[in-house]
């Protein structure tokens, strides 16, 4: 971590002045209140649209505090197996008692792709949350469902949690088994599964449910999506169940799947293009052509997809590629323009050929970026539970 | 028992030196971060009921922000600089925490929206790259890569912050 920048911005943060802002606030909202009756549907508002649609999603993601065995966050859900959870009373079981993890000390083991101090090192739990960050947005530790079984096989009853770190945004979580310590604390066995460090739609990403068996093994169930709210995870994920066993130094899986499959409710954008192409000057002019090549790699619909081309300031846009493109206000070194081209299926692939003039013997774009990107929904309407893909590519100008 | 109408008169009354804060390191000036705050907080205006309900206002105020803040074909827009170049540091102990912070506000300004929102959100804000990506709605390479390209950025135009190269956590 950068903490020499984090300092340093701070202290310029610092230096903006409070102002009250509640009147302008309504006023503002009363201006947009008109403008969204007046014109609904229009393109202006989609975007504001996204965004409303994320407020569904921002609900605090989990309840403070589990009870060992009451139902979890997605208790909805078809139990793994038939199994059954470890219940405290079988005999002969192990002895001791479930500790109180929702108000306990503990040991939080680091989080994959993620080591910022709010949620990791010793924490202190109060009613199952632990204090976060004193600045900026939430981030703090929290804990999940709860089950015991003696997991480590010592004979002694061990308490195995789904831990997460809450970030306001989409929560990391871990399983973590725990035990009591020698001296009356809680001394943590390990982690059982956590996150992958960096999640794409193939991976880990999520803990749904938990269970212990009578044989001390860890049944979590896994999802590869995190979305901003627990339903949403639940929803879009795909969802397995695997086992994981303590091998007398750490825990490791033991059965169920290894990885995902491409999530049949993600787009995955990828775009290419040629060269901006510019023949000869003839009559004072050259044409080029910049072909794009657009493909979904996948498993779920591209929904709405744009592309955005930036070319020189001293090229025109030509032909009729550009009839679903509507030009972007730029300054006069750059050239934008937005072009809609709409729904790609899983695995489809369509290119688009835009075409250019330019009076200007020189094609060097003299430090002007020159790129498309592009961007996809992941849903036909513009939900915002789901994070969409996006792609960009280079391209350079040449003449011949 | 407060209405709902009171409820938000406190949370803009709380919430809004904070969100200050980050709209300042976004925009490089007072005003502008004002009118971003307000515009984000109309918004939260409209869904405070549903916001209400649910219970995360800020994190929804704060993803407005950066949304209106940072359109995702705007991403390389050139940020406004302001007049001027970096003060003169004739004779002037250039360590002095005053000038650092008016050298970092002009580097800033030095980038593009996108860089200066992915260096707040991770620098400042202390969110996760996968977080990052997810608020400003683009791929994890993407924030990344603009996160190392921002921090090149900085140190090239403003070597005397001396920021460390590592961004890795």
């Amino acid at each position: 971590m950068n903490d020499d920048l984090h300092a340093r911005l701070t202290a310029l943060a610092e230096d903006v002045t409070p102002v009250d802002l509640h009147s302008r606030v309504l006023a503002t909202s009363r201006k947009l209140a008109w403008q969204r009756s007046a014109l609904a549907g229009s393109v202006a508002l989609t975007i504001v649209g996204v965004i409303a649609g994320s407020a569904l999603a921002l609900t605090p993601t989990l309840r403070a505090v589990t009870p060992a065995d009451s139902p979890s966050p997605a208790a909805t859900l078809p139990t793994p197996t038939p199994t059954p959870a470890a219940a405290l009373s079988t005999s002969p079981g192990p002895t001791g008692t479930a500790i109180d993890l929702a108000n306990s000390t503990l040991d939080i083991p680091a989080w994959p792709g993620d080591n910022s101090a709010p949620c990791q090192g010793t924490k202190t739990l109060t009613d199952g949350v632990a204090p976060g960050a004193t600045s900026g947005p939430t981030r703090h530790i929290a804990l999940g469902k709860v089950v015991t079984g003696d997991v480590n096989h010592d004979g002694k009853l061990d308490t195995v949690a789904v831990i997460l770190c809450r970030t306001g945004q989409n929560p990391l979580s871990q399983l973590v088994a725990f035990e009591a310590g020698p001296s009356g604390g809680v001394r943590t066995i390990g982690r059982i599964v956590g996150p992958a460090p960096h999640r794409t739609t193939s991976e880990l990403a999520t803990i749904f449910d938990v269970k212990v068996t009578d044989e001390g093994d860890i049944q979590a169930e896994v999802g590869d999506f995190t979305g901003l709210l627990d339903q949403h995870s639940a929803q879009y994920s795909q969802h397995q169940f695997r086992t994981y066993r303590w091998d007398g130094q750490k825990f490791a899986q033991h059965a169920g799947p290894t990885s995902f499959a491409k999530n049949p409710n993600f787009s995955q954008l990828i775009i290419t293009t040629t060269d901006l192409q510019f023949g000869p000057l003839t009559g004072g002019q050259r044409t080029g052509t910049l072909k794009v090549t657009v493909h979904n790699d996948g498993a779920g619909p591209a929904w709405g997809t744009k592309l955005a081309i930036w070319a020189p300031g001293f090229v025109l846009r030509t032909g009729p590629g550009w009839d679903t493109c509507t030009p972007i206000p730029s300054g006069e070194y750059r050239v934008g323009a937005e072009c809609v081209i709409g729904k790609l299926q899983p695995g489809e692939t369509r290119t688009f050929t835009y075409g250019f003039s330019t009076g200007s013997a020189n094609v060097d774009p003299a430090g002007a970026e020159t790129y498309v990107v592009g961007r996809a929904r992941d849903g036909e309407d513009s939900e915002g539970a789901r994070p969409g893909s996006s792609s960009e590519a280079k391209f350079n100008v040449t003449a011949s | 028992m407060p209405s709902i109408a009171d409820e938000f008169d406190s949370f803009v009354r709380t919430r809004t030196p904070a969100l200050l804060r980050s709209a300042y390191l976004l925009t490089g000036d007072q005003h502008l971060a004002e009118d971003l705050v307000q515009s984000a907080l109309a918004r939260t205006h409209r869904s405070w009921k549903r916001l209400h309900e649910v219970g995360n206002a800020e994190a929804y105020t704060r993803k407005v922000m950066y949304h209106l803040q940072v359109s995702w074909w705007r991403k390389r827009r050139v940020a406004e600089s302001m007049p001027g170049d970096l003060p003169d540091r004739g004779g002037v102990d250039t360590t002095t925490a005053t000038t650092l912070k008016i050298t970092l506000q002009q580097a800033l300004l030095k980038l593009t929206d996108k860089q200066r929102a992915v260096l707040v959100l991770r620098f400042f804000e202390d969110h996760t790259e996968a977080e990052t990506a997810e608020l400003l709605g683009v791929a994890l390479g993407t924030v990344k890569s603009q996160t190392a390209k921002a921090l090149a950025r900085l140190r090239t135009v403003a070597p005397e912050l001396a920021l460390a190269n590592g961004d890795v956590r």
